[in-house]
Order: C-alpha cells, then structure tokens, then sequence
C-alpha cells in the first residue's frame, strides 16, 4: 500500500554522505562501510524510486482520453489535461481538486514542500516519532 | 509510420547522454563480493590501501549512478513533454483523435522500453553495490575494533525517516492496531515519512 520512496533525493545522497563522513571520525574502515551501508544505498535507491515513479504514472501521462486515465489511476477526481500535465511536464500526483488530507492531530505535523523534483506532491505529511502505522501496510 | 517515426525521433540527446551514463557504469570487481574479498586479500594490500581503493570503486559507482539518475530523469521528462504535447494537440482538435491515440501509444512503447532499460541498468547497480559492501563488511569484521566503531557511529548518527508514497488510498493507526486512533487518512500519491528502510515500517495487517 506504501511504496518507498524519496521526496528530495539529492538532498538525501547529500546528507547521507555529511552524516558517514562526520560519524567516521576518520577512521578509513568504518567511513568506508558507512558508505556502502549509507551512501550507496541512497543513490541507488533515488534512481529505484524514480523508476518506481515513472512506472506508476505512465497509464495517465500516456493515456488518450483524460477521464480514462483518471479511473486507471484510481483518481475520484475527473484528471483536465491542465490538471494532469501541470508545467514541467508533473504528472498526476497531486489535483487541485482532490480531497486535502484529513488535519493531523497533536503528535504530527503537515508540510507544504517546494517541488524539488519532478512528479513530486505538494502536501507531505509527517508522522513523527515513529508514531505512525498504516493499516495492511506492506514492507516495500 | 509517419508517427512511429517522429516518436523514434524524439528525445536524441536525453537517450544519447542516458545511454552514455548507463555505459559509464563501472564494471563488477569480480562475479561476488566473497571472490572480490578474496582478491583483495590476495593481492596483499594492507587495510588502508584495501579501503582506500574500496573507498576510490564506491565513490565512481556513486557517481555513476547519479548520472544515470539524472540521465533517466531528463529523458523521463522529455517523453512526458511529447505526451503532453499529443494529448494537448488531441484536445485542441489539432491533432485527429485516431492518430493523436497512435502517436501516444507509440510514445508509450518507447517509454516502456526505456523504463525497462532502467530497471535492467537498477539491478546491476544493485549486483555492484552488494559486492562493495560485502567486501566493506568483511573488511570490518576482519579489522579489530573496527565493529564497535562501526556500531557507535551508526547509533550516534541514525538514518532519517524513509519516505513512503500511498499506493492507494490509505488510512494511518497511532498504533499497530486498526482499533487505534486514526491520525490520518492517505489518499493515493500522498508521501509519510514512515520508519528507516530496512526496518518493519508498520503494524498488523
């Protein structure tokens, strides 16, 4: 039901790498296996997400007829061509007129990002201190 | 055949430099990462030069692979600009629906293909990474100390939060039970930040 997947990949490699490098102290071996436990995984799993991403919006992108593609994609709302094709060439993720997420109570917050890539939604919500659990969630 | 042309056509410098960072892809050290620490160890190398040239294939697969990533991502939104151009020009009745559909459809073909050309370069990123840090691994369980450093550098410097995206509509427990409080509801598309990758991210089913 959960796919995993990053928000803002570059700034994760990035931070990813600053954390290795500032816990290593450096130390040569343990720097080198922050990376490949860390660093690496990141990057490779931005480009994974990317794919994953293409994968999940291409039925819209490349559909004809909007309304169908609306109903392959499980959207309760009918996609307009200025909806599905925002500029930049975003897809689908986020329509104007769909239902804006129920308000979070005490404990988490909503956070309005700035698109940094592209497809990204606009609403991301923050479940935090690990105190979020989805209902039939599968381990991506 | 006019239109699979055109879509053929389309996007030569984001496929050209797509293939080209796919090809710059650093060759697998060895077929696994145990004949690569074998190797290692054969070569007798001592530990900062095994690490220093571990270090050195990690940080040009890491480069590589955010080639490839921006590569895949150029190219990505050039297909998306060609739909999106095809399906204005069908709703502009620029374009005949019949031949709009045919175009998109090629479009998609081609797409698809890329996305499986992806998903192939994703996988022997993955064979690549696996074999560096195995070899990693080794190297620390091999080295005395190293362990315990490695521990108490990961404890003091954990992973964020990993990011999830609804798949589907979705509802979110403040605890692994569906009789919890519901603290929000997901609606497909939507991201949490859910628990660090590897770990069991949720309750029951």
């Amino acid at each position: 039901m959960l796919r995993q997947v990053q928000p803002n990949p570059s700034a994760l490699k990035s931070a990813a790498l600053a954390r290795a490098q500032r816990a290593a102290d450096g130390d040569p071996v343990v720097a080198l296996v922050l990376t490949a436990r860390q660093v690496l995984p990141a990057k490779a799993q931005s480009f994974a997400s990317q794919l994953d991403l293409a994968a999940g919006t291409e039925e819209t992108e490349f559909a004809a007829a909007p309304a169908d593609a609306a109903v392959q994609a499980g959207s309760a709302a009918p996609a307009q061509p200025s909806d599905t094709t925002p500029p930049g060439g975003a897809g689908p993720i986020a329509p104007s007129n769909a239902p804006a997420p129920v308000a979070p109570p005490h404990g988490t917050r909503t956070i309005r990002q700035r698109r940094t890539r592209r497809r990204e939604p606009d609403v991301l919500i923050r479940v935090v201190a690990g105190t979020g659990y989805c209902h039939g969630l599968s381990h991506p | 055949m006019a239109g699979r042309k055109t879509a053929a056509a389309g996007c030569p410098v984001e496929r050209a430099e797509f293939i080209a960072a796919a090809q710059a892809l650093p060759a697998a050290p060895a077929p696994s990462g145990e004949a690569y620490w074998t190797q290692l160890h054969q070569s007798g190398l001592d530990t900062v030069a095994t690490s220093r040239q571990l270090a050195d294939q990690m940080a040009t697969l890491g480069s590589a692979v955010d080639r490839i990533d921006r590569g895949y991502a150029a190219l990505d939104a050039c297909r998306r600009g060609r739909a999106g151009a095809l399906r204005l020009g069908i709703t502009e009745a620029k374009l005949a629906p019949a031949a709009g559909a045919q175009r998109l459809a090629d479009e998609k073909k081609i797409f698809d293909a890329e996305l499986a050309q992806g998903r192939d370069i994703a996988g022997q990123i993955a064979s690549r990474q696996a074999i560096l840090q195995e070899v990693a691994e080794r190297m620390v369980a091999a080295a005395p100390g190293s362990s315990a450093k490695v521990a108490k550098a990961v404890a003091a410097s954990p992973m964020p939060a990993t990011p999830f995206m609804a798949t589907q509509n979705a509802e979110i427990y403040a605890r692994p039970d569906a009789g919890g409080a519901r603290i929000a509801d997901l609606r497909k598309g939507q991201r949490v930040q859910g628990p660090v990758a590897g770990r069991r991210p949720a309750g029951p089913r």
